[in-house]
């Protein structure tokens, strides 16, 4: 066929009508037909599910939970002898599948669990992930306007005092499925994280991941020192100087981190504790410049000049890959993560050689391991309140979380967890941590924490780097803590 | 011939008037979709960014709450230690980083051009690979390699017998040693545009300058480089605006430190914003920003006109 000529006006007419057409039949494809779950695939679902899970379990037991997960039971025959169940369900009949989408830690995709959630449920749980710094950042910004774009929160503790007035009640959400909250068989004192200033807004979120920062030192050096584990910080420095002094460049006593902001913070913060002050008192006043301040300081710098070169740059998992390779024996900024891996044989030299102890104090200080649980909310500006509830109930269930457990090493936060001979056998340091919860407080309950981590986290890092003294970081760390929450009307 | 011409302009006309008026305002409808593109994303954010910058800014449920304060924001910049030691910081990186990738990518640009065509073509296709790099990313990677204990870079020093160097870890060191992964990637930027400014350059001065007997150096140093001066402008133009705006590596490999020896005037910016939720501040901080890029770029614009 020729070729043939067009007017610029015919490729105008043309090409509006093909886009047009394109157009339109993205916007039909878009309206096709919804997926549809029926009831027949319901049911079997819930069957093969439990049956795989309850193998060993009678049939009564198998009944009882479907009840309990809210699905209404009629009648539960069984065919043969082992567990081939037919189940006649009234409910949920056209319980239609609900879409979430969620941030934060959820749980992770590839162990099923969302794949999970969405058969039992009917809940499909879109997982937005996000570094730690952007999921604060969206969460506040779309918290705080009432945004619908996520329908669970999943927030590191410190972040509550500034989510829980833009978080819906978690009490009456869970009264309406007849569910009890707080539940009795989670750890009372992570349960209060959630609940921010205390008894103002009730309880506003539901702690998922038990995370405690520990205390962990290797058990072969100290008893090749022949000494016992660290009680106090001054233990601390004295044991590594002799490390130190002994076998680097090969091992070093301990690591800190140095980065600016909230990783040198963190590293500081138990040190800080452990001299008896923290960072900012009950009415918000710095405290970095006072005695022990100043004493926490030096302590730092001590530890530091005892340290793996380099740390003046090291973050989260810098400093667990020195703990894990055998090159540092001692931190009090420890992490489960972090612990899995020294316990894991493929990646670690120092399996079974860990051990995890509260964080070490200075005399007539209190030990002071650190929170940083992660807890789930529902945002004010979800459309999706009852659904969201739902899948954080069935996301906080023991199963879940022994799952989670194994998957992510996420330690949980139910007493029935701590205490299961299983788990204990797989996680020999859970009983440490369990002894840290004991122990852990939370960073300084305050809506401006971010901030003030932010400034003394900047000067500790500058005294790591011996870019400021210990007396300029101190003075420096609390005129500015004081004027930028003066800023924010802390005072007022 | 008057008579045709006029039976055509008539004929225009009619078929004009014919034209129906969607199609004769089609052009408005196409430029639509960019302009409110543009007023949504650039616009409405500028006027509100102006706006906050003489404001407090408080998060309220469901709303921000903006209270006029005047001029404080701006007149709290001078006595903001970290801003001037930002404000000093990305200065010398610009100044550094910009004169060093000008350099390299000439450098670069004219070997280049003195090569066999088939060559050229497998060095720019290889040159061109850490520009096409999410900067992100080769922070990531620049970290690892960088790492005191572990990373290769120590350990192929060690190899050659030189002791372990901090790169990242000292406060002397650090930005030096970001500055060094900016010009390996940005260089070849300044080479794509320095390359292609060469080979556009005409032939005649070089004939005339080869036939007065000039020296290679005479050569580059009286003809290509004079000859090149619109696109130096253009690359210092670019490259100055892209260079102050550095803030992406500093926060993937120091978060700005060791203490604050790499933190810049966005990551500073940045902190204000989303670590401060000082809005207001960090607002102020970037219209002043905003202001001294502008008068930059208007600069280096009037010596392109000029050009």
């Amino acid at each position: 066929m020729l070729p043939r000529s067009m007017t610029r006006r015919q490729m105008l007419r043309a090409g509006g009508g093909v886009a047009l057409g394109v157009g339109g039949a993205a916007i039909l494809a878009a309206c096709g037909e919804t997926q549809v779950v029926t009831q027949e695939k319901i049911v079997t679902q819930q069957v093969e599910k439990i049956v795989q899970v309850e193998k060993e379990v009678p049939v009564e037991k198998v009944v009882q939970k479907i009840v309990t997960r809210e699905v209404a039971v009629e009648k539960v025959v069984t065919q043969e002898v082992e567990r081939i169940v037919t189940v006649v369900i009234e409910q949920p009949i056209g319980k239609p599948r609900v879409r979430l989408r969620g941030t934060g830690p959820l749980g992770t995709a590839e162990t099923g669990i969302f794949d999970k959630l969405l058969s039992e449920t009917q809940i499909e749980l879109d997982h937005v992930e996000q570094p730690y710094a952007a999921t604060y950042q969206s969460l506040l910004i779309n918290l705080s306007q009432g945004g619908s774009a996520y329908d669970i929160a999943s927030m590191d503790d410190p972040w509550m005092p500034q989510f829980t007035e833009f978080l819906a009640d978690i009490t009456p959400l869970y009264q309406g499925f007849g569910w009890v909250w707080p539940d009795p068989d989670m750890i009372p004192a992570i349960v209060d994280l959630g609940d921010w200033p205390p008894g103002k807004y009730g309880p506003r979120a539901v702690p998922n991941i038990g995370n405690i920062q520990s205390f962990a030192y290797r058990s072969d050096v100290m008893e090749e020192l022949g000494v016992e584990p660290p009680k106090t910080w001054d233990d601390v420095a004295e044991y590594s100087t002799k490390i130190t002094g002994d076998m680097a460049p090969d091992l070093y006593g301990y690591t800190i981190r140095g980065q600016p902001g909230n990783p040198a913070m963190t590293s500081f913060l138990p040190i800080m504790r452990g001299f008896g002050r923290d960072v900012i008192d009950g009415d918000l006043n710095p405290q970095v410049n006072t005695e022990e301040g100043l004493a926490a300081l030096d302590m730092v710098v001590t530890l530091k000049n005892l340290a793996p070169p380099g740390v003046e740059n090291i973050g989260h998992h810098e400093l667990g890959k020195l703990m894990y390779t055998g090159l540092a024996a001692m931190s009090g900024d420890v992490w489960p993560d972090q612990l899995l891996k020294m316990y894991t044989p493929d990646l670690s030299s120092v399996v079974g050689k860990i051990e995890v102890l509260p964080e070490p104090a200075q005399p007539g200080a209190d030990h002071a391991n650190m929170t940083g649980v992660w807890l789930f909310g529902v945002p004010q500006g979800s459309e999706n309140h009852e659904a969201a509830a739902e899948a954080i109930h069935w996301l906080t269930q023991a199963e879940n979380q022994k799952e989670n457990m194994y998957a992510n090493n996420w330690p949980p936060v139910r007493f029935s967890l701590m205490d299961d001979p299983g788990l204990l056998a797989d996680f020999p340091f859970l009983a440490g941590i369990k002894n840290a919860a004991s122990v852990a407080v939370p960073r300084p309950r305050t809506e401006h924490y971010s901030i003030v981590e932010e400034i003394v986290g900047r000067h500790v890092s500058a005294v790591i780097a011996e870019q400021e003294s210990v007396g300029d970081a101190a003075r420096l760390a609390d005129e500015e803590v004081r004027v930028a929450l003066e800023e924010k009307g802390a005072y007022s | 011939m008057l008579n045709v011409l006029r039976r055509r302009r008539g004929d225009d006309l009619q078929a004009i008037a014919k034209t129906p008026w969607w199609e004769t305002h089609l052009k408005y409808f196409f430029i639509a979709p960019s302009l409110a593109l543009l007023a949504v994303m650039a616009v409405f954010p500028a006027i509100m960014s102006w706006r906050m910058a003489f404001s407090r800014v408080t998060f309220k449920l469901g709303e921000l709450e903006i209270e006029p304060i005047g001029f404080a924001n701006f007149t709290k910049v001078f006595s903001d230690n970290l801003i001037i030691g930002s404000t000093i910081r990305t200065g010398v990186w610009v100044l550094v980083v910009v004169s060093a990738e000008i350099v390299v990518g000439l450098i670069i640009a004219f070997l280049m051009s003195k090569l066999h065509s088939r060559a050229r073509m497998i060095f720019t296709a290889a040159l061109i690979i850490p520009l096409v790099l999410p900067p992100v990313s080769v922070g990531a990677g620049w970290l690892v390699m960088m790492d005191v204990n572990f990373g290769v870079l120590n350990y192929l020093l060690s190899l050659v017998g030189i002791e372990s160097q901090l790169w990242l870890a000292d406060d002397r060191t650090a930005l030096p040693s970001i500055m060094l992964i900016d010009i390996w990637q940005s260089s070849m930027f300044v080479f794509i545009l320095m390359y292609a400014g060469i080979l556009s350059l005409p032939q005649d001065p070089y004939e005339a300058a080869a036939i007065d007997g000039a020296s290679p150096w005479q050569i580059f140093r009286d003809v290509t480089i004079p000859l090149l001066r619109p696109t130096f402008v253009v690359v210092l133009l670019l490259r100055t605006l892209d260079a102050a705006r550095i803030a992406d590596r500093m926060l993937v490999m120091t978060r700005g430190g060791p203490g604050s020896s790499t933190e810049t005037v966005t990551l500073s910016i940045y902190k204000y914003a989303f670590t401060h939720f000082n809005f207001g501040y960090a607002s102020a901080l970037s219209v002043m920003f905003q202001v001294v890029l502008i008068i930059l770029a208007t600069v280096y614009i009037r010596r392109i006109l000029q050009a």
